[in-house]
């Protein structure tokens, strides 16, 4: 009965009820579809940033996060060799060795990082081998590619040779001459300027690695996939006193900033939602309130206070789900029909690509941004709910009876 | 017999602002079961109070009100309500009926507070407003019927859960004469064919002609029982 009453109640005055809803629905719409552009740039983000090198989730020696230092590898024992084996085809792997070396041209020295690849493994897990602009990837063993900027520095080219000069994993002198094959750009100035990649093969014998690793990447397309295969291997990993990490822990920058433009977007939700339901409130009240004398005789009859207040109450769910469904539908709609075409963000596509992102955003709903801004909406609307329907429990009979 | 109403110097004063009412100023009253009383006096005397008070609407500052076994002093707010719903019809002046329900689901609306099934509703709000003479307006709502007719139709309400005392308050003020005199038989009629005990109050003279006890008000006390 109450839902029969309200319902109906709902729709004595039309034309309000639909304005309320419409507010309602225009609200969760865009709590649904912004949040959805959110997450979508956010895992563009992400996928671009964990794919120039640092992968999805790295297998790593406990201490190689805080101190990457030579000495802090690991051995690939054979039960992990086998799991890494057993991993679904959507998920890459690959193994490296970490250096920081003095890179010398016949003109210049400076430092950089090089890291020992698998050159066919990289393909799959990094974009550096497609980010290749002179040159090609590696494919042959006495080979390096360079970052842009750090082989401008180096004031090299394509065949040029270059010197390698640093420590071993035994502490050895490690000295290696390289040809450039190719040279590569990401956009990103720190990863151009100090990056440089070799065979893992050259890479173990230069640095006298006798089979130790530094990492084990994992990447691939589909991070439900990543993050669910990288629980599965957890265990295991941790068995073997190793750590696994995924990009949260590998850059925690980028996890920060995510958080904090997260937060900061909530905020502004957050009011907007209160906004909206405080010009609500009003209606609501209004709409409760010219009831008064038939509050009052439905008191008279015997309807107790609370129920009359949970009447009105459901009304206003009601009221607050017709809305919230409304905009989710709408939120949807919008959301995949932009995720399918992308927004092209013309004046930003600079800001973008600087990141090595295209300046084209494809919003992604999840269940968090599907429910979490509807169902805010709905809970504020009760919340505020109560106070109509405080207001009519505390009716006197014989007032409400005689107001106009 | 017992009666189903005893007053017992009810006393109730009104304060607004500085100004005080003494809206009744003790008044006792005896309604037996199966009675047709009218209330009248002018405009003001204190119906509309008396009948609250014994409705349970409202409570005196003095004396008490018993319905049936019941001293409703000693009653608590949501226990009254429960005296309300279970033993009490009553139709008022106006906005007796709930726009948003039917003819039937307005009948069926305490019975429902009861609890009473659907079926049971059903079929009692039919009967009901068959012997209110408005078979066939089951699914019309309020602002489909003329004044008349809603009067009925909280009539029908009234004695749709079998209530101990039908109290009325000035239930033809908003009729013509003509709708007047029909709610009128019809609530005669239920007094007499169906035992239903009413209290009318009312400063139409017509109530008077079918009410079989008249009590006259004045300034808050009996000025006349007969
Ligand atoms: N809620 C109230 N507040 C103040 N005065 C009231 C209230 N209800 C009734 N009165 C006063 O009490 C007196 C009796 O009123 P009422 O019982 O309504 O008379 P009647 O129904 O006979 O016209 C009147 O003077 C009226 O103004
Ligand atoms: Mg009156």
């Amino acid at each position: 009965m109450m839902l029969t009453l309200a319902w109906r109640n709902l729709w004595r005055r039309r034309r309000r009820t639909l304005f309320s809803i419409v507010a309602i629905a225009i609200t969760a719409a865009v709590v649904v579809f912004l949040p959805s552009l959110q997450a979508g740039s956010y895992s563009s983000m992400v996928r671009t940033y964990i794919g120039f090198t640092d992968g999805y989730a790295q297998v790593q020696h406990k201490d190689y996060l805080s101190t990457p230092a030579m000495r802090d590898s690991f051995q690939v024992t054979e039960a992990l060799r086998t799991a890494l084996k057993d991993l679904p085809p959507d998920v890459s792997v690959g193994q490296r060795g970490v250096a920081y070396v003095l890179l010398s041209s016949d003109t210049r020295s400076i430092g950089a990082q090089i890291l020992g690849v698998e050159p066919e493994a990289e393909p799959s897990i990094s974009t550096i081998p497609s980010n290749i602009v002179q040159g090609d990837y590696l494919s042959k063993n006495d080979q390096v590619v360079l970052g842009e900027v750090l082989a401008r520095n180096l004031q090299v080219g394509i065949g040029d040779s270059i010197t390698l000069l640093g420590v071993g994993h035994d502490a050895s002198l490690a000295a290696d001459v390289l040809t450039v094959a190719g040279v590569f750009r990401t956009g990103i100035t720190d990863i151009d300027r100090t990056l440089a990649e070799i065979p893992l093969k050259r890479f173990d014998a230069t640095f006298a690695m006798d089979g130790e690793r530094h990492s084990i990447v994992l990447n691939g397309g589909d991070m439900a996939a990543l993050r669910h295969e990288v629980r599965g291997l957890r265990p295991l990993v941790e068995e073997e006193g190793l750590a696994l990490r995924d990009w949260t822990e590998l850059q925690p920058s980028l996890d920060a900033a995510i958080r904090l433009d997260a937060t900061s977007a909530v905020l502004i939700y957050a009011v907007l939602i209160v906004v909206v339901v405080i010009s609500l409130l009003n209606t609501l009240l209004i709409s409760v309130l010219e009831r008064t004398r038939e509050f009052g005789m439905m008191l008279a009859l015997g309807v107790k206070p609370g129920l009359l207040g949970r009447i009105v109450w459901v009304e206003i769910g009601l009221l607050s789900l017709l809305g919230v469904l409304a905009g989710m539908l709408g939120g949807v709609i919008l959301t995949f029909w932009l995720g399918r075409q992308g927004i092209e963000f013309e004046s930003a596509q600079a800001v973008f690509e600087q990141y090595g992102m295209s300046g084209t955003l494809y919003p992604e709903l999840t269940s968090l941004t599907l429910f979490a801004g509807p169902a805010v909406i709905v809970l504020a609307l009760l919340l505020a709910g109560t106070y109509p329907a405080f207001r009519i429990q505390g009716l006197r009979i014989i007032e409400a009876m005689r107001a106009a | 017999m017992t009666a189903v109403i005893e007053c017992k110097d009810v006393k109730r004063t009104y304060v607004s602002g500085k100004i005080e009412v003494q809206a009744l100023q003790g008044v006792s009253l005896n309604v037996s079961a199966g009675e047709f009383v009218s209330l009248s006096g002018p405009s003001g005397c204190g119906k509309t109070t008396l009948l609250n008070i014994i409705g349970g609407l409202d409570r005196p500052n003095g004396g008490d009100v018993r319905v049936e076994d019941q001293w409703l002093n000693e009653l608590s707010n949501s226990q009254l309500a429960d005296l309300r719903m279970n033993r009490i019809g009553f139709v008022f002046q106006a906005y007796n009926l709930i726009p948003v329900l039917s003819a039937a689901e307005n009948v069926g609306f305490i019975m429902q507070l009861q609890g009473k099934s659907t079926g049971e509703r059903r079929r009692r709000a039919k009967q009901v407003l068959d012997s209110v003479g408005l078979s066939g307006m089951e699914n019309r709502r309020p602002a489909e019927l003329s004044g008349g007719q809603q009067q009925r139709v909280a009539v029908a309400r009234a004695i749709a859960s079998s209530p101990a005392i039908v109290l009325a308050d000035e239930p033809t003020a908003n009729l013509d004469s003509k709708a007047s005199d029909a709610l009128l038989q019809l609530l005669r009629q239920l007094n007499e064919e169906e035992g239903v005990t009413i209290v009318i109050a009312s400063h139409d003279p017509k109530a008077l002609e079918y009410a079989r006890r008249h009590v006259r008000l004045v300034d808050g006390q009996i000025h006349s029982d007969a």
